[in-house]
């Protein structure tokens, strides 16, 4: 019944082993299956997102960040990836943040392209309340992402999440607190991808001039259906609130790094240590490899 | 108060003595009267039960009639003196008849009703309050429906204290022989005003129709209401939610009649026993799809307890906008117009209150901890400052403090950034500075309240990165000073 279309000499070909790995994931997850991979959740930087198994990260499916030490940088890198749901989604519909505290800023929030149009903010007081409202953005489908901070959700309320998502058609991505520097990093069993992300000090050459864009270090723990892998990235913000177009690339790897790490990160973090230890000049940086 | 067979009276302390303030029905068939004393009301019956008068619990328990008298129309209002025997309720029924079959149906229902919950109670409908008012307290009739034409004839006969009017001006007028209303009629108007003032005409020709009277009803009358009365007493869910579904269905037949839609809808069950329950749920934006209110409600069913049956059920728009069919709009890519963005904030901002649901606009104001405020999703959007939201952003913090915290801060020179600070017991390292940026306070804003509190002084910024690369905002108050000690805070953190 099912022709093989793909030929043994094309076999190594990467178009193909994408074209099946997606049709292992439609079969796995039956409510994917209307998907294209042009849906992914995009992170507007070639590199990466050329190196995750959906061009992106995966529609209507749950993805959780950790911040590395500090939480900052992975609420930043989760309000990045919000800002860019709310601006490649067909409808512009507005994105939902879930959380239990109020020392969201609003200036800071527009330079991610969250601003009070497209962002609503639900503070609640008690974890259940927000996994309720998190779901419940989740599945009623008229967001294109939501986020929500919680800081130990159990296998149950993952797997529901993920549900939700599915249902709704809606990426759902799951702030998680702050792991341990260098701890080996307990993934988030259900989700598509686990990220960790860290502040990052950048070399004295490309000090100058300071503060420039946000650095963090984007450690991509596991990711179903890929490998994992590591960059650090520049974070230049948009200016002008929702005005800017998505085609301009704001997140980008740093140059000296890209190249080291392409094709090579089989192995999480090995990319670090090729050719560019020296120039991380700051120890607190390399712990986080 | 229970119907009772003994005779029992309240009573209260006044003019040094205790007196009786109201009597029940038994202690009226003894002659015992309000104003009598106590000590005599015991001569004439020995072993009379008495009660000492509890003002705030007769009008609260005055307030709990009138919120249930709403079954019978939205217009209720207690009357103003609610103590004792004086205790009344206005009703407007205008309208509100043929709900019941007509207005002598009405009274029926009502005295029904009153006789079960136990109230002593004596009514009369007519076409102005002043008539009513009379009739139901003078006449000895328990209920009395007065026609239109019939006005005149009903007051003649009555005591001149059934136009509500002062006990000085009753006794005055009984000092001139004047005893009935008709006799009141007959005299000529000018002495009287003359004599009394306007108060006693007014009070005649209001309850005449000739002069209007207006009162408040204790809630307001909502746009348009929805009303089902059942014979049997609802006390299941099942049969509360098709009740809520029939009423929803004629609730906004008649709001899309109107071009209205509601923001806020109550539903009230008025229950056997003369409790009432409610329920209110409201909407960002103006609905009047039956689905999207019923789905509101849904939610919240729970918490509404029919205890031993619902008697009535009335839906009510409290609040509506207007809802134009044909004013659709045609930005559909706003995002704004999507039903199910609605019914989502909706949901939420009634399960975890509107307060919870929020949009962070900017503001245009210079200290960073005024530039933001939060306001309910529900709301329709402000009209948002161009300028300020598509103008040049100077590096803001993603995350700001709700107040600055205090930090130590050790700085080669006093004028330098900090090259090491200490903040929730945690010392920091910096290997990068960038600043300052001085903002200094709004003179110009006369309400203290809006100024940063404690001494109005500039404050100079920084942007530091410490050795890991976490990036803060912190600030130094006031210009430095020789001889002042100078103090910083932690302000906010850049991702």
């Amino acid at each position: 019944m099912m022709s093989d279309p793909v030929g043994r000499q094309q076999l190594t070909s990467p178009d193909v082993l994408s074209a099946l790995k997606h049709q292992i994931d439609r079969l796995e997850r039956p409510t994917l299956a209307k998907a294209k991979p042009g849906d992914a959740l995009t992170l507007g930087v070639p590199e990466i997102d050329g190196y995750l198994p959906w061009g992106g990260l995966a529609p209507a499916s749950l993805h959780a960040i950790s911040g590395a030490g500090v939480l900052t940088p992975a609420i930043g890198f989760a309000a990045a990836l919000l800002g860019r749901a709310t601006q490649i989604s067909q409808a512009k519909r507005p994105v939902l943040w879930c959380r239990q505290g109020y020392d969201l800023y609003a200036p800071g929030l527009s330079s991610f392209g969250l601003t009070a149009a497209n962002l609503i903010i639900v503070n609640v007081a008690k974890e259940q309340d927000l996994l309720w409202a998190m779901e419940e953005g989740l599945r009623s489908g008229a967001m294109s992402a939501v986020l929500g901070e919680a800081r130990a959700p159990s296998p149950t309320v993952l797997r529901r999440l993920q549900l939700a998502a599915e249902t709704g058609g809606t990426t759902a991505l799951l702030l998680n607190g702050v792991m341990p520097d260098g701890g080996t990093g307990h993934s988030i069993g259900t989700s598509m991808t686990h990220w960790r992300v860290g502040a990052i000090t950048a070399p004295v050459a490309m000090r100058d001039p300071w503060p420039g864009p946000s650095r963090w270090w984007l450690e991509l723990l596991r990711c179903r259906g890929g490998m994992a892998g590591s960059w650090p990235v520049d974070w230049y913000g948009t200016i002008g609130g929702d005005e800017i177009t998505h085609k301009e690339q704001n997140m980008k790897i740093w140059e000296e790094y890209a190249i080291d790490n392409t094709g090579t990160s089989s192995r999480r973090g090995q990319g670090v240590k090729t050719g560019s230890e020296a120039a991380f000049d700051a120890p607190g940086r390399l712990r986080l490899a | 108060m229970p119907p009772a067979n003994n005779p029992l009276v309240t009573i209260g302390a006044e003019r040094g003595g205790w007196t009786i303030l109201a009597v029940n029905e038994a202690a009226a068939a003894v002659n015992l009267r309000p104003g009598l004393a106590l000590a005599d009301a015991r001569a004439l019956v020995p072993g009379l039960e008495s009660r000492e008068v509890d003002p705030i619990a007769e009008r609260r328990a005055l307030d709990a009639l009138a919120e249930s008298c709403g079954r019978f129309t939205p217009w209720v209002a207690p009357e103003g003196d609610a103590s004792g025997m004086c205790a009344g309720l206005w009703l407007d029924i205008s309208g509100c008849g043929h709900l019941f079959g007509g207005e002598d149906a009405l009274l029926n229902d009502l005295q029904a009703y009153l006789d079960r919950l136990g109230y002593a109670n004596r009514m009369a409908v007519a076409d102005t309050p002043g008539v009513a008012w009379a009739v139901a307290r003078f006449s000895g009739e328990r209920r009395a429906h007065v026609k239109p034409d019939d006005q005149l004839k009903a007051l003649a006969p009555l005591p001149v204290a059934a136009l509500r009017l002062a006990p000085a001006t009753v006794e005055g007028l009984h000092r001139m022989g004047l005893r009935t209303i008709g006799e009141l009629r007959g005299v000529a108007r000018a002495p009287l005003a003359a004599r009394f003032g306007a108060g006693v005409l007014d009070r005649l020709d209001q309850a005449l129709g000739q002069r209007p009277e207006t009162f408040t009803p204790r809630r307001p009358v909502p746009v348009c209401r929805a009303r089902l009365s059942f014979a049997e007493p609802i006390a299941h869910r099942n049969g509360i939610d098709s009740v809520l579904d029939k009423l929803l269905e004629m609730l906004c037949t008649q709001l899309a009649e109107a071009h209205e839609g509601a923001r806020s809808v109550l539903l009230t069950g008025f229950r056997t026993d003369g409790t009432v329950a409610e329920l209110r749920v409201g909407t960002g934006r103006p609905v009047s799809d039956p689905a999207h209110l019923a789905r509101l409600f849904r939610e919240k069913l729970d918490g509404f307890d029919p205890e031993y049956g619902i008697e009535v059920a009335i839906l009510a728009a409290e609040k509506t906008d207007r809802l134009d069919p044909d004013q659709a709009p045609l930005d559909v890519s706003d995002g704004q117009v999507d039903p199910n963005l609605d019914y989502l904030l909706d949901r939420l901002s009634n399960r975890l209150g509107p307060s919870r649901v929020l949009r962070l606009q900017r503001q245009a104001r210079h200290l960073p901890e005024y530039a933001a405020k939060s306001v309910p999703a529900a709301e329709p959007l402000a009209k948002v400052d161009e300028a300020l939201d598509g103008g040049p952003l100077a590096l803001r913090p993603l995350r700001l403090l709700p107040t600055p915290e205090p930090i130590q801060v050790m700085a080669p020179v006093p004028d330098h950034p900090p090259v090491l600070f200490r903040w929730r017991q945690r010392p920091y390292r910096i290997v990068c500075a960038d600043g300052p940026e001085r903002i200094a306070p709004e003179w110009w804003r006369e309400d203290p309240s809006q100024l940063f509190t404690g001494e109005m002084e500039a404050r100079d910024y920084y942007r530091l990165e410490d050795e890991t690369g976490s990036r803060f905002w912190v600030f130094r108050e006031g210009l430095y000073r020789p001889e002042k000690v100078v103090h910083w805070y932690m302000h906010g953190f850049f991702a």
